[in-house]
């Protein structure tokens, strides 16, 4: 599938994959094989592992983005917040790719490799307006909002974002109990927070009132001769009710 | 922090209010907080969504989005076709503005809603009913400093300085036609004359307009209903075709600058002998005709005389609107994807806006064959009866009209349906 048999390990996060990318294309490589150093086993291959280069990722990162443009910078960071395993080649391909032919590579759909990071990117991107949706705060008996999700790829951030436009005065904490990390705000700027991975925490005392409420009103607003079940699951899936307030299975 | 949003203060009632309260407004089916963006001025919680967000799905499978409820239910008037109606005998309940307040603000910060959907039965009078509504929306905004989203219904009667204050503490407004002609009203709704729903509406298409054209001059002009407006047709309460719905819908767009006409297949809560016998279900697959027919009039260019005429005034139930207007008129196929305008890529079936504009970006890049249309997007079991890659059609004998209406509409094709059954509904 790479063009050269050469397996570029990245060590780290996202700056350290730009760093492996910058690598390949300076090797004139274009479809490089490129995966993550922690979860590699590709001990048959001649591997180069590619430390991460604040600089060098800067520097591509600058150029990618005059190349293709704030639509691509989008897509690629959703692409690699997708955590999806393999996927990297992909990304690498489609960074290069833009690199050399700019913007355009976005409607190249023909192209597997531009294809994928497409639909990875997409399927970040539903998950996370469906988790700004799907998200329930609880408040806690200092007034800070809480809230858990279990997403399958790594929306976090641009979770923040959004409830830091909407709950600005606000003090709140999301918490991934699938990847153990959690982000605060305490109004004025976003931290790494701690919190327990399960059991309850300590709630206001009108926070029950206010879920007994709500359970309540998305029992009456539903119109019973249209009863369908199996359409409420799949516009929101089974795997997003353990962080509910209202129980959709009745 | 608890200090800054108002408590509720007496939960069991307020439980039993917004029980009867949610109930009473579950068949206004307008759920969307789309439409606006951003943060209002003045606001200390919350902004809006561009295109909405949903925040949950109720059992009947549609997005809970706002907090939709009636401010009261206790109605002077007596519609044939509403639940409310003054002769049923139903538990009676109204809101207090501090409920109201209570309930939006508890819920918005918990991420449960976009924001509130408040309408009402009419009690005492059209002007006392609207200035209820209005108040506490002003409240929310003023004294809560709320940013989130409001929907406001018009009253019909209403004075017009009361509609003039719901456009600039709501995001949208609307006032529900409900029955498609006159005559219907006149049967079913006799209380609600037709000129008294169409000035409001008159009245927020005009306002919206002006406060628009303010805002490009002075920046900070207030806002007036930045959302637009909507409105509601029930469907199956009354005799008229889909043509006659559907060219109402069509003057609502084009002349009152409606974002958005919602179709709701009549449910039958009351008995009364003029309202169509109940049967087993709802004409669902009718209202989602409907809904996929007004998606061709706002997004595919269409008019209604393209999709309907006298000689066929109801939508075939069979087929999709789009792909029975295809079949009646085989002398615009195939088409050749690689060179069609936008414009006539979106009138073949199975082609969506979506795969259209990736039919336009990919083939920048180089001929499309028949293999690549799936990848991008395009439903390849009816679009490929319609079109030709790069000269070539996908079936042996090419282009077969014929061909195709047979096989589209075997009944192989259609997913069981019962008696009764609700049909599992997907709009494109």
């Amino acid at each position: 599938m790479g063009d050269t048999d050469l397996l570029y390990l990245y060590g780290g996060g996202f700056e350290a994959f730009l760093c492996a990318c910058a690598e390949a294309r300076s090797r004139g490589a274009r479809r490089p094989l490129v995966e993550s150093a922690d979860r590699s086993d590709g001990w048959l291959m001649e591997t180069m592992t590619v430390p991460p280069d604040p600089d060098q990722a800067r520097l591509l990162a600058g150029r990618l983005a005059r190349a293709g443009g704030a639509a691509t910078i989008r897509e690629v960071c959703r692409c690699f917040l997708a955590e999806t395993p393999g996927a990297e080649s992909a990304l690498a391909a489609f960074i290069l790719l833009t690199l050399e032919r700019g913007r355009c590579v976005l409607g190249m759909r023909q192209d597997p490799a531009v294809r994928e990071v497409r639909e990875l990117a997409q399927r970040v991107g539903f998950e996370a307006h469906r988790l700004c949706g799907l998200l329930r705060f609880s408040e806690l008996g200092d007034g800070t909002l809480y809230a858990r999700c279990g997403p399958d790829h790594n929306v976090l951030l641009p979770l923040a974002a959004h409830f830091q436009a909407r709950l600005t005065r606000e003090q709140w904490v999301i918490h991934d109990v699938n990847r153990g990390v959690a982000v605060l705000w305490d109004g004025a700027e976003l931290l790494p927070a701690t919190a327990p991975q399960s059991g309850d925490v300590p709630l206001s005392a009108g926070e029950e009132t206010f879920r007994q409420l709500w359970r309540r009103f998305t029992r009456s607003i539903s119109v019973t001769e249209r009863a369908n079940p199996a359409l409420q699951r799949k516009l929101m899936p089974r795997r997003y009710w353990t962080h509910l307030v209202e129980r959709p299975e009745g | 922090m608890d200090a800054a949003f108002p408590a509720i203060h007496h939960a069991q009632d307020t439980e039993a209010k917004l029980a009867v309260l949610a109930e009473a407004a579950k068949y206004d089916v307008s759920c969307v907080s789309s439409g606006t963006s951003g943060k209002r001025d003045g606001t200390t919680v919350g902004n809006a969504a561009l295109g909405g967000i949903c925040h949950s799905w109720s059992a009947d499978g549609r997005c809970i989005s706002l907090l939709k409820v009636l401010l009261s239910n206790d109605c002077v008037y007596d519609c044939a076709y509403c639940a409310n109606r003054r002769s049923n005998s139903i538990p009676r309940a109204t809101f207090t503005v501090g409920e109201l307040a209570a309930l939006t603000l508890g819920f918005y910060r918990r991420n449960y809603i976009e924001g509130l959907f408040l309408s009402s039965a009419i009690f005492s009078t059209p002007d006392r009913t609207m200035e209820a509504l209005v108040r506490v929306a002003e409240t929310l905004r003023v004294d809560h400093g709320f940013g989130g989203y409001i929907h406001l219904k018009g009253i019909p009667g209403a004075d017009p300085a009361l509609v003039a204050r719901a456009g600039l503490a709501a995001d949208r407004l609307s006032v529900n036609i409900e029955l498609p002609s006159g005559a219907s009203l006149g049967c079913l709704a006799p209380q609600k004359k037709r000129e008294a729903i169409l000035a409001p509406m008159r009245q927020i298409c005009e306002g919206a307009r002006e406060s628009k054209a303010e805002r490009e001059r002075h920046r900070k002009a207030p806002l007036f209903a930045p959302a637009g407006q909507s409105t509601q047709l029930v469907v199956g309460a009354s005799p008229e075709p889909d043509l006659q719905i559907l060219r109402l819908t069509e003057a609502l767009y084009r002349r009152f600058e409606l974002r958005r006409v919602f179709y709701s297949a009549y449910v039958p809560v009351n008995e009364d002998n003029r309202l169509p016998v109940p049967t087993a279900a709802p004409p669902m697959l009718r209202e989602h005709r409907l809904y996929q027919a007004d998606w061709l009039l706002r997004f595919y260019g269409f008019s209604v005389d393209e999709l309907l005429d006298e000689s066929l005034p109801n939508l075939d139930e069979s087929l999709d609107p789009k792909t029975s207007w295809a079949l009646r008129h085989p002398e615009q196929f195939p088409v050749e994807v690689n060179t069609a305008a936008y414009e006539t890529l979106l009138r073949i079936p199975g082609i969506g806006v979506k795969s259209a504009r990736r039919i336009i970006a990919a083939r920048r890049h180089g001929r499309l064959y028949h293999a690549d249309l799936k990848v991008l997007g395009v439903v390849v079991k009816r679009a490929g009866h319609f079109v030709l890659c790069g000269g070539k059609h996908a079936a042996e004998g090419g282009w077969n009209p014929l061909r195709a209406r047979e096989l589209l509409t075997a009944p192989s094709r259609r997913a069981p349906s019962q008696p009764g059954q609700p049909f599992q509904l997907e709009l494109f």
